[in-house]
């Protein structure tokens, strides 16, 4: 059905009578009668004036939540990190920002990936250096021993020879009467201290030492010496000091000691003990002189 | 509309007052007087309102706007709702005869005649038609609404108010809108 005269718009504003002649001429050309035009106008009407339908309160309510709901997500601030809308992936910051993050990952990562190798390494390597180190340390002692030693025995042999009335051929002679008119027990002592190195076996000198508690050692000679700064020197020449009057001491003799005395000093003077430590050691030896000659 | 989706309450508040009526009641008369569908519909419908305000073209009509989100609610609807409308019509006939054998005007009665009677009608018709007389829309409004043109509503309009007050002939329509 065609409707060119707009007579649903007539219907809803006004009455067949309000209508202008020429409307109502369309109008009872198209539907026929006026009461037509008038029912469809009730019609309209009585939908128009229709009682609505309050909305629900608790629909409200359920509305308004939602509301709030949607509010307190949209209030919060959030800074981007870049301006939306755009293709970050286009971005050559973007590109350089995660060559960036993945070369400071591989600096940080490295180290501590190879670290399971090189501190072992660092570890032998420092012990071997110590090793190095310290074989040299040893050595010298036990060369400056060995030769205070010689040294002890050759001062002892030459007294013995020349107070016997040897000469120089036969001084190799003294050596080996001394040892074989020497008892087992000196024998023994002198092959302990032959043998015996201060640094390694600080023990066997402590058992030795008890073995001879009956020879005089100045206790308070020590005590006179203020610790210096070069205590380890001190120390040094302090343990090469007991050894060697051991060793007089194990001579029993009276001349022997005199001589491994004067051997001591010389042993003393030949060691790295400087100033403090000589002096130190120089109140012993003069100690030990003392005593031995009161004791004889 | 702008204010409402800055956040300020009473501004939606004040959008709810104004349309939660109309929406509500155009989504009864759609819905064969069903309240709970009409409710859930509405609360659809203002939770797309709240979700969306931030797309809301301001150049645009909100009214129409709403609606519209409103229509198309209703089409998706009754898009699932075909064999329930057959049975709705074959009943609509029913009541119909029997409202033919009661001369007395009853608005509850008129009420419910009228719903079936919309009922019967296409959805595309049916909405045109509340749009038109309920909601005061324009021809071009409810042209855009439809997607149709306006000569098209016009035609629909005129056939859809014709059909009705057949259906409707009945009722002393004149004391109800008279009172």
């Amino acid at each position: 059905m065609k409707n060119n005269h707009n007579i649903e718009e007539l219907v809803a504003e006004k009455d067949f009578d309000q209508l202008s002649d020429t409307q109502k001429e369309m109008v009872i050309k198209e539907l026929g009668t006026e009461e037509a035009y008038t029912e469809m106008r009730n019609f309209v009407l009585a939908f128009q004036n229709e009682d609505e339908e309050q909305a629900p309160a608790e629909m409200r309510q359920n509305i308004m939540d939602a509301y709030d709901k949607q509010h307190k997500k949209s209030t919060k601030k959030i800074i981007p990190l870049w301006k939306p809308g755009k293709n970050v992936l286009k971005q050559p910051l973007t590109y350089a920002l995660v060559a960036a993050s993945v070369l400071i990952a591989v600096f940080i990562l490295l180290p501590y990936s190879s670290n399971n190798i090189k501190p072992q390494l660092a570890e032998n390597k420092s012990k071997k250096e110590i090793n190095k180190e310290e074989t040299p340390k040893t050595e010298k002692k036990s060369n400056a021993q060995t030769e205070a030693l010689q040294s002890i025995k050759e001062d002892t042999i030459d007294k013995n020879a020349n107070s016997l009335g040897y000469t120089d051929r036969s001084k190799t002679r003294v050596e080996s009467d001394l040892l074989e008119n020497a008892d087992s027990e000196d024998r023994e002592m002198v092959k302990d201290a032959e043998s015996l190195s201060v640094a390694d076996k600080p023990e066997e000198i402590n058992r030795l030492e008890s073995e001879n508690q009956n020879i005089p050692v100045a206790p308070n000679t020590m005590e006179q010496v203020e610790p210096s700064a070069d205590n380890e020197r001190m120390d040094q020449a302090v343990d090469n000091v007991g050894v060697s009057a051991m060793d007089v001491s194990r001579l029993s003799k009276k001349e022997r000691v005199q001589s491994s005395t004067n051997s001591l000093a010389q042993e003393i003077e030949l060691s790295d003990a400087k100033s403090d430590s000589g002096n130190a050691l120089s109140f012993r030896v003069l100690a030990l002189e003392e005593d031995h000659y009161t004791a004889y | 509309m702008v204010l409402s989706g800055e956040g300020k309450k009473k501004a939606f508040e004040e959008i709810y007052r104004r349309y939660s009526g109309r929406i509500y009641n155009y989504f009864l008369k759609m819905n064969r007087y069903d309240e709970v569908k009409a409710q859930d519909l509405t609360q659809d419908l203002f939770l797309k309102i709240i979700q969306s305000q931030k797309d809301f073209d301001h150049n645009k009509n909100f009214k129409t706007w709403v609606f519209s989100i409103a229509n198309n609610m209703c089409k998706n609807i009754y898009r699932h709702e075909e064999v329930v409308k057959k049975a709705d019509r074959e009943m609509a006939y029913t009541l119909n005869a029997t409202a033919k054998m009661e001369t007395s005007m009853d608005k509850s009665r008129f009420k419910k005649a009228l719903a079936e009677a919309l009922n019967t009608l296409d959805p595309v018709k049916k909405s045109s038609f509340i749009m038109r007389y309920k909601h005061d829309f324009s021809i071009k409004e409810i042209a855009e609404l439809t997607k149709a043109s306006e000569g098209t509503v016009k035609s629909r309009l005129f056939y859809t108010l014709r059909q009705l007050t057949v259906s409707l002939k009945e009722f002393d329509l004149r004391e109800s809108h008279e009172k």
